[in-house]
């Protein structure tokens, strides 16, 4: 079944389509939590969360970029999720990344079939791109995140922050430059990553 | 040359993403052959943009998919929940309504009672006399022949308003019978049973409204448990 005729079927009350569809965007959700909160646990409850939550509101989804609306769900929910952080500020469960044995950690490699260097070299892009999203503004990380690492369009992101095309362009910009002067202090820790986008800007 | 502005650096990451309009591409690409700075802006927002595009994507720790528990899904109720359910509801109104003619039943009986205090005023006088001279609870006999406290509160006032003005026998008499039952019988649980006197047809509507009831609990409780059951099981499998 085609994603519009399983969105139709969802709205209608059909559990099994709706699951579906979270069988095809759960791994984006949860991405896009994952980076906004820093934290797996959390990053999971929020997916849930925005499952949940979309499935009782999907009658307000009218057509449109779907992915873009459910993304809007986990962008609430991580907003609400950092909300009660600042309430109530807790100790990090994941490495902070000060030093290499915490980068080191199993907990922050990523793809299991990619040779022991690879699997470093991503977990350290991992570990200083995570670091360095933590350091700007929600605002900013999330219109990043969506934009960048979920490679939305920027009609998409408006869509999903509720926000005006210019407030996204904007954000967008300021969130790069951030990022930009953040991870020049990784060189260092990455320079494989770095090494391949200078040749390739070459 | 100067170091790029903010508006620059704008124009910049929306020239990345291909969203500046034609107008404006076209100036910034003729200031780009020119300004050394801002290629190297360029650059470092395009080597950005990519690090973030080659961030690590993790799979879903778990499926997020929703159980009709989580969704608030119900699940289908056997026909006989509902009947159970009203059958328990009609046996408390019959119930409702028995106790209701209870309550009713000693108005119309009061006048009947009133016309015949004097046969009940010796059976009050002689529990009386008893308890003062036993200075005990009156005997097992008294209490099975001592009419219930709604009776006697029925019955003294006419017999104290007959001692009135009658002999002063009689009203040393109603003096004994007058005060004293009331004192001597009340602090006897024995003697107010008359709310808690259910009769057999009473029992019985109480005893069906209970089983009713028990049984559409257990069966919604039992279908709910089998529904999500088999819900657990096929999430399970997948």
């Amino acid at each position: 079944m085609d994603e519009p005729a399983l969105i139709r079927s969802a709205q209608h009350g059909d559990l099994e389509a709706f699951n579906s569809l979270v069988l095809a965007y759960q791994d984006r959700l949860y991405n896009t939590a994952l980076r906004i909160l820093g934290d797996e646990d959390l990053a999971a409850d929020a997916t849930q969360e925005a499952f949940l939550s979309a499935f009782r509101g999907l009658n307000g989804y009218r057509g449109g970029s779907f992915r873009a609306w459910l993304l809007r769900t986990v962008t609430n929910a991580c907003y609400d999720e950092l909300r009660r952080r600042q309430r109530r500020p807790t100790t990090p469960l994941e490495p902070a990344g000060e030093n290499e044995e915490e980068i080191e950690s199993p907990d922050w490699l990523g793809d299991p079939q990619a040779s022991p260097e690879e699997r470093l070299e991503q977990a350290e892009l991992e570990h200083a791109i995570q670091h360095c999203l933590e350091g700007l503004p929600a605002d900013f990380r999330s219109v990043v995140v969506l934009a960048d690492i979920q490679s939305l369009d920027y009609a998409e992101v408006a869509l999903a922050l509720r926000k005006p095309l210019g407030t996204i362009k904007s954000r967008l910009a300021r969130a790069r430059l951030r990022m930009r002067d953040c991870l020049q202090g990784f060189r260092e820790l990455m320079p494989a990553a770095f090494r391949l986008e200078e040749e390739s800007g070459a | 040359m100067t170091s790029p502005s903010f508006h620059d650096l704008e124009q910049l990451s929306a020239f990345l993403d291909g969203k500046l309009s034609r107008e404006a591409e076209t100036r910034l690409t003729t200031r780009l052959e020119s300004d050394a700075e801002l290629r190297t802006s360029l650059e470092e927002l395009r080597q950005t943009r990519a690090l973030l595009r080659r961030t690590p994507k993790r799979r879903a720790p778990r499926n997020f998919t929703l159980t009709p528990k989580m969704a608030g899904v119900r699940p289908p109720m056997p026909r006989s929940v509902p009947a159970f359910g009203w059958a328990s509801a009609v046996a408390v109104v019959l119930f409702a309504l028995t106790f209701l003619t209870n309550l009713v039943a000693p108005v119309t009986l009061a006048p009947m009672m009133a016309a015949a205090p004097k046969a009940v005023a010796p059976v009050l006088g002689s529990s009386a006399s008893n308890a003062n001279t036993a200075g005990a609870a009156p005997s097992a006999q008294d209490l099975t022949t001592t009419p219930p406290p709604a009776l006697l509160l029925q019955a003294v006032p006419p017999a104290t308003s007959e001692a009135e003005s009658s002999t002063p026998e009689l009203q040393a008499r109603t003096n004994l019978q007058a005060t004293p039952p009331v004192e001597a019988i009340a602090p006897m649980p024995a003697a107010r049973p008359p709310a808690f006197h259910l009769s057999g047809l009473q029992i019985g509507l109480v005893a069906l409204a209970v089983l009713f009831g028990l049984l559409a609990f257990l069966i919604r409780l039992t279908t709910r448990r089998v529904f999500f059951q088999n819900i657990d099981q096929e999430h399970k499998k997948q």
